[in-house]
């Protein structure tokens, strides 16, 4: 694997803070924008995480690990949902979310590392890194949909009619999809995350038109989200050929020494 | 509040228990190289699990034995099914008998397996006991998840407002214990395993059962604080 | 007359279920998704280079249920906005497949770049090869999950209590584990590995060392896909079918209390018809030789 061009500390504090921050201004007008951006950034995050802690065998496949701590994030997110309008704060939802994530992730991987004497070192602030990722892309992509962090909203137009499931799919397979595609000796940072961008573009171009249901400007978000997809895959096209031992448009393999062709 | 609590715990720890009897070969197993079901445990419980709460989501008007029953026999039902016709790809597309190397004597049928396993590799298929092992797996799955799924309906039914789509947000929630707690059970068995029968199964179901009861606690917490806000 | 109609459904479902089935398998070996896949992965390190399609985007359940998702979602927004219901099933049909496709692209091109180390080039002429009779397939099994999810929320009386998106997630997962733990036997154990003898398990030490070749130049995925739909595939749907036909038509005849038992007569059965074939597989073929 090639040395990254971009630490993975920057990319947590700046996607953290910068999910947080998008959070809050999607109450504006056209705050849409803030969410398509907020989900943009803690995919990355998830991804990169990812980068690291795929290269452990856990037992079982990589995307295991994140469809397990995404059910978490979800189950964290829908927490700081009832939670937080309980004691009356809706302000304070992303925090608690937050917490609870962080706090679900490490009971896990104490289990993984005291139970079932997983010894990977990077193990524990991953899993909490990774849960954090998905809560906050989660809740992003509900914001997209119901414009706003309004609870009762967010209740009505995400959750009880079951288009949560679609949320938690998406980010599952936009944070899952680039590492296990671009696994291998050759992987590289800015091919990877370039393809978690184009994904997750493509799934908020999906999520705007389900905006339509609430918001009058969801052509908008979706053009946003399609030139955002176009140009992270134009990206990921170009580093694909760079690094490619050779491209091919007909032909067979090339003679290699045993000469078999 | 306490009895969603308590059956939550016990439905998140038979689903844990479940996934361990399960036998799974993973990748593998499409390979003919080891005896099991070919594919990841997770993703195979999450299959039978979710066949369960389908069928339970069509009878949940019912008294709370029946629904768990129904959910429990459509899980066996699925997974009767899927590791029958696995069986049958593996005996006339790949053309191998039913063995597996973790044990010398299948102790129901009594076929002797070492003879019958192809040169280089641990076993292929389901034998009668390991497929006997995955039913009850399913039973104690579909129990549990169908626990999980009624005990969550029938709160949301009682003490919220919501009237709507209650069938839905049960399911959700119910899913998502299939999704945390049948991962955290893979990695304690880590790869293979042939069910009850097998040498492994001795050394992980206990710390597996610790584990799946530890963590369906802090869910049930978190599950309590959530449908408490409901 | 109600329970007729009912019944009527159920078979109904049962044969979409059977396609849905089918070509979610085929869909899979086209494009080679699930568990023979690490084998394809594995090729190159071993020194076989090859022009097999070879797509990760994830485990079969995980990519079934999130292509069903979106098409599940889409309609359930296009029906609540009063869209004809042909239209939205089509529509929605469409978008999930057009997704699954720019999936299989950057996923093909994506490992096989990492594995550049091995020499192994990128083709482009397969995505174009490929592509079409990939999404093909992909379009008929996402069409016929979508209409049976249809049917079970809107049609059947009593309804299942759920929504469509979350109707179609459970389908969808349920089929992906189920093609994952019957069809890929065929594939993975049996095309994949054709050069070797017929009636052997794939010993470890071969691991990786796959057929790459045809009578007349390299092996393509359309070759797999000919292959597992005489066998794998269609079983594949018979089982996703009859999983889907049972689930409904034992309470639907026998009430929900003798349902109960006849489940069980039937779980008996199964076991049975499973003791059964493995005797006669060990009859039929006997004990190794050393």
């Amino acid at each position: 694997m090639a040395d990254d061009l971009i630490p993975s500390q920057i990319i947590t504090l700046i996607s953290i803070i910068g999910s947080l921050i998008c959070i809050y201004l999607s109450q504006l007008e056209f705050g849409g924008i803030f969410s398509i951006i907020a989900t943009a950034l803690s995919v990355v995050l998830g991804t990169n995480t990812l980068r690291f802690i795929g290269k452990y065998s856990l037992g079982t496949g990589i995307p295991s690990i994140i469809y397990m701590l995404t059910a978490s994030g979800l189950i964290s997110f829908i927490v700081g949902l009832t939670f937080s309008s309980r004691i009356g704060q809706p302000i304070l939802m992303p925090i608690i979310a937050l917490l609870a994530a962080a706090i679900i992730a490490l009971i896990i991987s104490m289990i993984c590392r005291y139970i079932f004497k997983i010894e990977v070192e990077i193990l524990t602030a991953s899993f909490i890194k990774i849960s954090i990722a998905s809560m906050l892309a989660i809740l992003s992509g509900s914001t997209l949909i119901a414009t706003g962090i309004d609870t009762t909203l967010i209740m009505d137009s995400v959750i009880t009619n079951g288009l949560i499931i679609f949320l938690m799919f998406a980010v599952v397979m936009s944070i899952q999809n680039p590492y296990n595609s671009c696994m291998g000796p050759n992987e590289d940072q800015y091919r990877t995350l370039f393809l978690a961008l184009a994904n997750i573009f493509l799934f908020l171009s999906i999520i705007s038109i389900i905006s339509s249901l609430n918001s009058a400007v969801w052509y908008i978000y979706l053009t946003i989200s399609i030139i955002g997809c176009i140009i992270s895959l134009y990206k990921y096209f170009k580093y694909t050929k760079m690094q490619a031992a050779s491209v091919r448009w007909y032909g067979l393999w090339s003679n290699n020494d045993e000469g078999d062709y | 509040m306490i009895a969603l609590f308590i059956s939550i715990i016990v439905g998140a720890t038979l689903i844990g228990i479940g996934v361990h009897f399960i036998p799974v070969g993973g990748a593998p197993a499409a390979l003919s190289t080891t005896a099991g079901i070919p594919t990841g445990a997770p993703m195979i419980t999450i299959g039978m699990g979710i066949t369960g709460i389908l069928v339970t989501s069509s009878v949940i008007g019912q008294s709370q034995l029946i629904v768990l029953l129904s959910g429990a026999t459509s899980s066996m039902i699925m997974m009767a099914v899927t590791m029958l016709f696995s069986n049958i790809v593996h005996v006339y597309g790949v053309g191998v008998p039913i063995s597996s190397q973790s044990f010398e004597k299948d102790p129901i049928t009594g076929f002797s397996q070492e003879n019958y396993v192809s040169p280089g590799t641990t076993g292929h298929g389901i034998p009668t006991v390991s497929f006997i092992s995955g039913l009850f797996g399913a039973l104690l799955g579909g129990l549990g998840g169908s626990l999980a799924y009624y005990s969550i309906f029938n709160h949301i039914l009682i003490h919220s407002s919501i009237t709507d789509n209650i069938g839905t947000i049960a399911a959700v929630f119910a899913v998502l214990l299939f999704f945390i707690i049948a991962v955290i059970s893979s990695y304690n068995i880590g790869g293979t395993i042939q069910g009850f029968y097998d040498k492994k199964f001795k050394t992980k179901i206990v710390p597996g059962a610790i584990s799946c009861f530890l963590v369906s606690v802090v869910l049930s917490i978190f599950y309590v604080i959530i449908l408490g806000g409901i | 007359m109600d329970i007729i109609f009912n019944l009527l459904l159920v078979t109904v479902m049962g044969l979409i279920a059977v396609i849905a089935g089918m070509f979610e398998d085929l869909e899979s070996d086209v494009a080679s998704t699930s568990n023979p896949n690490s084998q394809v992965q594995l090729a190159p390190q071993v020194g076989k280079l090859h022009k097999l399609f070879n797509r990760a985007v994830s485990g079969e359940p995980l990519l079934v249920g999130t292509m069903a998702t979106i098409a599940g979602t889409i309609c359930y927004c296009l029906l609540t906005s009063n869209t004809s219901v042909i239209f939205a099933l089509l529509i929605s049909t469409l978008i999930a497949t057009t997704i699954q496709v720019i999936f299989s692209i950057t996923s093909y091109m994506g490992r096989i770049t990492s594995q550049a180390l091995y020499n192994q080039p990128l083709f482009m002429d397969m995505l174009i090869k490929h592509l079409p009779t990939m999404a093909a397939h992909a379009f008929i099994n996402l069409f016929s999950i979508l209409l049976l999810s249809y049917i079970m929320v809107y049609l059947l009386n009593p309804p299942i209590a759920l929504t469509l998106p979350i109707t179609t997630a459970f389908l969808g997962i349920a089929l992906g584990s189920i093609g994952s733990a019957v069809g890929d036997i065929h594939y993975g154990a049996e095309k994949l590995y054709q050069t070797f003898e017929f009636g052997a398990g794939i010993s470890v030490s071969n691991n990786g060392n796959i057929t790459t070749v045809s009578p007349l130049g390299s092996r393509n995925s359309i070759d797999v896909v000919e292959f597992c739909s005489k066998f794998a595939g269609p079983l594949t749907g018979l089982c996703f079918g009859i999983v889907i036909f049972l689930s409904f038509w034992i309470t639907m005849v026998f009430g929900i209390v003798y349902g109960l038992i006849v489940s069980l007569i039937l779980i008996i059965l199964l076991v049975v018809i499973n003791m059964l074939l493995e005797r006669k597989s060990r009859n039929m073929y006997g004990e190794y030789e050393k």
